[in-house]
């Protein structure tokens, strides 16, 4: 089975989708974090598992961490929040800012971690699934490492890069003074990609009826 | 008067600022916490909530799956589904039980509002 491809115009139209999602998760951080969070648009790319090792492992000093979701529906897959190590940090201290927790902060770190990926990896596939009429279910958040094979043999009969496409939404973030730049990523099997791509069409269709 | 709260998440972060955000503005209400909704069902068949906050995503059932059984042992219990799922289908399901929904994040708005509801 071969990869999927998106035509200019399915691209923009996920650029779109992807966007208010990416939006409805600015907003969820915002309020977790109790202030603004300004987002660049996201830049998509469609691309295989070891690419997506590779740029994990060449876009950061420290290990990020990650934050892994399973969703599924008509197109299932699984969801990851890339935070840099140096947001990790700032993010939980202003999440927890409010609450009594004081220097106890850091065995709050990986409960807080989970539920920051919970949302925002919910308002991005929640929003495309609402906007795109079908529904995702979703799985418990997980923190995984920087060793993503586990992810990528879970759907596979052969070998992962034949079988798995990575759609990866690189966004830009900034929180007061604090700029960082994250990644939210897709990965499908071809199959789930390929109802993914429908579902694109069929929205399409929509809008031009 | 004094009321008691069931506070239903696998989160222990959600679940702490839960209870906070009550607290500090109803000093003497009573905050009963659940890491799972079998916890959540025990508790409830041993006293009765004012209020429950119910997660949706929680390892073992999920709170729409718990719901009708909670629903079943607490007559006049205001239940809240907690959730970061905003689908429209998700609403649909709490509405369909009589659940209120709230969004996730929590904040202070949601949780007061819910409160006094």
């Amino acid at each position: 089975m071969s990869e999927v491809a998106f035509s200019d115009l399915q691209q923009d139209a996920i650029t779109e989708l992807v966007n208010l999602g990416i939006g409805r998760a600015a907003d969820a951080l915002s309020q977790m974090v109790s202030e603004e969070i300004l987002l660049s648009v996201p830049e998509i790319v469609f691309t295989n598992a070891r690419d997506l090792q590779a740029r994990l492992n060449s876009s950061y000093q420290a290990a990020p961490a990650v934050i892994s979701q399973r969703f599924s529906g008509d197109f299932s897959g699984n969801a990851l929040l890339v935070i840099p190590d140096d947001s990790v940090s700032p993010l939980v201290q202003k999440m927890l800012s409010n609450t009594s927790i004081g220097e106890e902060i850091e065995a709050y770190t990986e409960d807080a971690l989970l539920e920051i990926g919970n949302i925002i990896l919910n308002a991005c596939f929640g929003q495309l699934g609402d906007l795109l009429c079908t529904q995702l279910d979703s799985g418990l958040p997980k923190k995984i490492g920087m060793e993503l094979s586990a992810l990528f043999n879970a759907d596979k009969t052969e070998s992962a890069d034949d079988l798995t496409q990575v759609m990866l939404l690189q966004v830009d973030f900034s929180m007061s003074l604090e700029q960082s730049s994250g990644f939210v990523v897709f990965i499908m099997n071809v199959a789930s990609m390929q109802n993914f791509r429908q579902k694109i069409d069929s929205y399409l269709a929509s809008l031009f009826n | 008067m004094p009321k008691k709260v069931l506070i239903v998440d696998d989160s222990m972060v959600s679940r702490m600022m839960i209870k906070e955000i009550l607290v500090s503005r109803y000093p003497d209400w009573e905050c009963i916490q659940a890491a799972s909704a079998d916890k959540a069902i025990e508790a409830c068949q041993n006293t009765q909530f004012d209020y429950i906050t119910l997660d949706l995503n929680m390892p073992g059932r999920s709170g729409l799956d718990a719901a009708p059984e909670i629903i079943s042992n607490q007559n006049g219990a205001r239940i809240a589904l907690l959730t970061a799922n905003i689908q429209a289908a998700t609403r649909q399901k709490a509405s369909e039980l009589g659940l209120i929904f709230v969004a996730k994040p929590i904040n202070e708005d949601s949780i007061l509002a819910f409160a006094s509801s």
